[in-house]
């Protein structure tokens, strides 16, 4: 009996090990398979373009193609006026993305801090919100110009609203009961505000970053396309208005690697700021 | 109160039933009292709304009249309302009105069914959506509208290119929520009803579809402010009609209480879409009250 137990067992554990590294073994080939997969959807979609171009002789001013695309980034990479055009841009979110970030973030302590005035001025806060900031392009180039301030601030508004919903939003959503505790167990207000209600605030800010730089490229990008004399997105407006296609799709190409760095970046910062929250 | 009631089950019966009484009254004159309190309370927050309301209105008139600013920078509550009742005469005004009105539903219908039918055909698929889930994420990080010249480019300066950028915007966060929602559906579910012999057409129908839509809905609210802003920034970049022509051509021409007054014009479109989607929302997810 005793035996036949233990062989029994014996017999059960070999399988399961070997069912193990079956399931392991196919587990790093099924990841190898979707990363191929991957590759393979890229390679499909630009091949297609290429192909797409190639076969049918469509009009290289409409579509532009892949390696019309490749050599006008390679001339665009020698030319030292992009370079200026990415630091302008670049410029354009990294500040509107701090103003943002920072007046946002005060804004909405002091209305957290504020019940009543954040109350009273829910109206008006409503409103705001269903305001598409976009809008205001008008306005804040009719009051810094073509210049680089008015990109600035577009930005920042738009991260503003962010920040700023995302704080009061979470405000709202404060434990009332933990509050009422300490409050009970004799900590003073403001050290409530410092041990509590401020890490609760960072939380929601770093959560709202994704959010919030997406905006800031959009406010600096709409910006220069209205009115600018600098940056990528001006540079566009001149691709489109002298019909370089090619030179369009590049800058649009640098666009959306800088917005995909940007995005990645802050992801990573993200991870590594709300690691204790998982 | 609670003590009272323990207490009260545990004597003889008249005196629990009077403890009970009492306590009764007790409850009902203070749940009527918070009440009382609860309502002047609102009360005196509408008026608290209504003060402040005024005076942001009279602070910016303030600015204005005693010369602080200069109208043509920041306008005036006084020029808006004046500005606000000539553009309602004017004709163009409810032609670009309808044009980006137009515009935003369609590119908001046409973002949402392609959206939705390429989310649930690639969410449908395992393999496929697990290898195009990331791409979709990095895809992401690049805001649709920045594309606007590209659809210009490709439809010109017409009507339908505004659409086509408004469909682009939109289509992303539907897409997106569609796709994690039916690859987040019940696979046991599905199976079984595999198992019992349904065709594929049913199981779409009664497990892809519902548990996709929930998420889809969810996403009306951003694609709908996507719409608006796609409309905007299109018309920015390149249009001969719609509200935001008529935005870009006042600011050219300074004329800064035109550029609110339209401003307030796309916040009531933004507000209205937002209610209505708030409604949606509400009917459908009914069943969950």
């Amino acid at each position: 009996m005793s035996i036949r137990d233990t062989d029994v067992n014996g017999a059960d554990d070999a399988w399961l090990e070997q069912v193990v590294r079956k399931a392991k073994h196919s587990r790093t080939l099924d990841s190898w398979i979707i990363w191929i997969e991957r590759v393979a959807i890229i390679g499909a979609l630009i091949g297609g373009w290429q192909l797409f171009v190639s076969a049918f002789k469509i009009n290289p001013d409409i579509l532009s193609s892949p390696s019309a695309v490749g050599s006008t980034l390679y001339h665009l990479l020698q030319q030292r006026v992009f370079y200026y055009d990415l630091r302008v841009t670049s410029e354009e979110v990294l500040f509107g993305l701090l103003l943002g970030v920072i007046s946002g973030s005060v804004i909405g302590i002091v209305f957290i801090l504020l019940p009543r005035i954040s109350d009273a001025l829910q109206p008006l806060l409503v409103g705001l919100n269903s305001m598409p900031k976009i809008a205001l392009a008008p306005l804040t180039i009719i009051w810094f110009g073509l210049g680089i301030y008015s990109k600035i601030l577009l930005a920042a508004l738009g991260v503003f609203f962010i920040i700023f919903f995302n704080i009061a939003a979470g405000g709202a959503s404060l434990d009332k009961a933990v509050m009422d505790n300490l409050a009970i167990m004799g900590i003073s207000r403001r050290k409530i505000v410092t041990i509590f209600i401020l890490p609760s605030v960072a939380t929601w800010i770093i959560a709202a970053l994704k959010v919030a730089i997406s905006a800031a490229l959009i406010g600096a990008v709409i910006g220069e396309y209205i009115g600018a004399n600098a940056g990528i997105g001006y540079e566009i407006e001149n691709a489109i208005n002298s019909l370089s296609i090619a030179r369009m799709f590049t800058l649009l190409l640098v666009l959306a690697i800088m917005g995909g760095l940007a995005y990645a970046l802050i992801a990573l910062v993200e991870r590594r700021l709300l690691r204790w929250s998982r | 109160m609670r003590r009272s009631n323990e207490t009260g089950a545990d004597s003889e019966g008249v005196q629990a039933h009077q403890t009970a009484e009492a306590e009764e009254s007790w409850i009902s004159t203070v749940v009527r009292d918070t009440r009382i309190q609860r309502r002047t309370n609102r009360r005196i927050i509408w008026l608290e709304r209504i003060v402040a309301v005024v005076l942001f209105l009279t602070g910016w008139q303030l600015l204005n009249s005693l010369g602080i600013v200069l109208p043509i920078l920041i306008s005036s509550p006084k020029l808006i309302g004046a500005d606000m009742v000539q553009l309602f005469q004017t004709g163009s005004f409810y032609s670009d009105a309808l044009t980006t009105l137009i515009e935003m539903i369609s590119g908001l219908i046409i973002g949402t069914i392609i959206g939705i039918s390429v989310g649930l055909s690639i969410g449908m698929r395992k393999r496929l959506s697990r290898a195009v889930q990331p791409l979709a994420v990095a895809a992401h990080s690049i805001p649709a509208v920045i594309l606007a010249p590209l659809v210009a480019v490709w439809f010109g300066f017409g009507f339908e290119p505004k659409i086509g950028i408004v469909a682009l915007a939109v289509f992303y966060p539907i897409f997106f929520n569609t796709l994690s929602g039916a690859s987040n559906i019940d696979e046991t579910l599905a199976s079984n009803l595999k198992i019992f012999g349904l065709s594929r057409r049913s199981i779409v129908r009664y497990v892809y579809l519902p548990s996709a839509i929930v998420w889809t809905v969810a996403s009306l609210r951003t694609a709908v402010s996507f719409a608006l802003t796609g409309a905007i920034v299109a018309e920015f970049v390149g249009a001969r009609q719609g509200l935001g022509v008529a935005m870009v051509d006042a600011s050219q021409f300074l004329h800064t209480a035109r550029v609110f007054s339209i401003l307030l014009v796309l916040t009531t479109f933004g507000v209205v879409f937002g209610v209505l989607v708030r409604a949606l929302e509400n009917y459908i997810f009914r069943w969950q009250k």
